[in-house]
């Protein structure tokens, strides 16, 4: 907009009788410091409108005056508050009340849905992790039933041997050991079922005969437990499981003197 | 009591009682009686004046020199009270109260307080401003409508509203410009009889 246009626009004319919008007056503002001549006109338009109301003076009541100056006294005394600004033609451009009140409302209104949602949030998360809990020992349960399940299925498999080995120097006919061969499965399992706790630095040995040759199918636990069956080495052509004590981690070839209990497969 | 345009901006600015009571001893006239042109009842005209001076005391800080002068800056914060009032709710229902009951006396008509002598060039002044402008003036500078509601009102178009606002003006400009002798011996009067007590200055007129 240049100057002319400004001119033609009546915007000055709306400014000098106080009916502009913010954004107008910013503008009006720009052409008054722009331009001197404006600034002029401007000036000449509010002293015409000055004069004009001027000619409604009117006396108010002798008991105003002293009203009025005592009520800013109060004013002066009273704790301030910052109203916000007047200034020519605000009045009529400053928002209503209730924008303030419902604004407030909304603000309130929206901190209180944020903080139930927030509380509902992590109350389930709580729920979430609880149940991610529960999965894993699900998933733990369902692992240790489907060991027992594999086990109870090669334990009542029709190919699985019972080999119960005996104390060799006891007569008692009760096994010390017992061992499952499968030779379909080409698999087996040994359970301690009471031979006695090893010495300190000792460990048990299990053998296999094959030929005349003994070959080691695994060394058994120190801290083994009767009942608990453990994984031992098949070895096919096998004909007896021998069970030695040998020295802790296990020896290359079996000490004979040292044969707790043996069974032929 | 006469002080410059500057020394009442300080006052006011600083929050002085002085600014107040200078600024109304030489405007209350005006700023109470354009209130009582726009609100046309006294006892609201009185509870509105004391209202903007209470405004122009609390916002004496934001007075900017430059953009107009202090009287300006005062008439503008009284008219918007008093505009803002005609338009609360509370206005409109008493207006319409006084309707249903007819009361005969309407507010313009029932004024009873004296009206300034030293205004009768002025009044010769609007007289010669054509009607169809005066209204227009009237109805935004008193009333607070737009430009866009003033065509509502009288059912003209928006264009003839702006021309007949800024023929208006212009005419208002040239009637000050020519009666500017009058004027100023009004001004003349009017400062004087504030320097004289009204006693003195029945004394001089008597003699």
């Amino acid at each position: 907009m240049n100057k002319e246009q400004f001119l033609a626009s009546g915007l000055l004319e709306q400014h000098a009788l106080g009916i502009t919008t913010e954004e107008e007056v910013q503008v009006v503002e720009r052409y008054l410091e722009a331009f001197p001549e404006i600034r002029k006109e401007y000036t000449s338009m509010r002293k015409a409108l000055d004069q004009y109301a001027s000619q409604y003076a009117t006396q108010p009541p002798e008991a105003l005056r002293s009203r009025i100056i005592s009520a800013v006294d109060d004013e002066a005394r009273a704790p301030r508050n910052n109203d916000p600004a007047p200034g020519a033609g605000s009045a009529r451009l400053q928002q209503p009340e209730w924008i303030r009140y419902l604004s407030y409302i909304v603000i309130i209104a929206l901190s209180a849905g944020l903080f139930f949602v927030d509380r509902k949030n992590s109350k389930l998360e709580q729920q979430l992790m609880a149940g991610n809990e529960q999965l894993a020992s699900c998933e733990e349960e369902k692992a240790s039933l489907q060991k027992s399940t594999n086990l109870y299925a090669f334990l009542s498999d029709g190919a699985t041997e019972q080999v119960r080995l005996t104390g060799s120097s006891t007569t008692n006919d009760q096994s010390a050991a017992v061992a499952y061969w499968n030779s379909q499965k080409k698999q087996a399992l040994f359970n301690p079922v009471q031979l006695p706790a090893t010495p300190q630095g000792k460990q048990y040995q299990i053998w296999a005969d094959v030929a005349g040759e003994m070959i080691s199918v695994g060394l058994l636990d120190t801290n083994f437990e009767a009942g608990q069956l453990a994984t031992i080495k098949y070895i096919a052509n096998a004909t007896s499981l021998n069970v030695t004590l040998e020295p802790a981690g296990g020896s290359q070839h079996p000490t004979v003197e040292n044969l707790l209990a043996n069974g032929t497969i | 009591m006469n002080v410059s345009e500057q020394t009442l901006g300080e006052l006011l600015q600083r929050q002085d009682r002085r600014g107040i009571e200078i600024l109304y001893d030489g405007y209350s006239d005006v700023l109470y009686g354009i209130t009582l042109k726009i609100v046309h009842a006294e006892d609201v005209a009185r509870d509105i004046l004391q209202e903007a001076f209470i405004k122009i005391w609390k916002n004496g800080a934001r007075y900017d020199p430059d953009k107009g002068t202090v009287f300006t800056w005062a008439l503008n914060i009284t008219r918007n009270l008093a505009i803002d009032h005609i338009r609360s709710a509370s206005y409109r229902r008493r207006r319409h109260i006084e309707n249903i009951e007819t009361i005969p006396a309407n507010a313009e008509v029932s004024l009873t307080t004296e009206n300034n002598t030293d205004s009768i060039g002025l009044d010769k002044v609007l007289r010669r401003l054509d009607v169809k402008y005066q209204e227009v003036i009237d109805l935004i500078y008193f009333r607070g409508h737009t430009q866009s509601e003033v065509k509502d009102l009288l059912g003209i178009p928006l264009g003839t509203v702006k021309s007949r606002v800024r023929i208006g003006l212009r005419e208002l400009r040239k009637a000050f410009a020519t009666h500017r002798i009058p004027i100023l011996l009004g001004i003349m009067y009017h400062l004087a009889g504030r320097a004289l007590s009204h006693e003195y200055l029945k004394i001089a007129l008597s003699l």
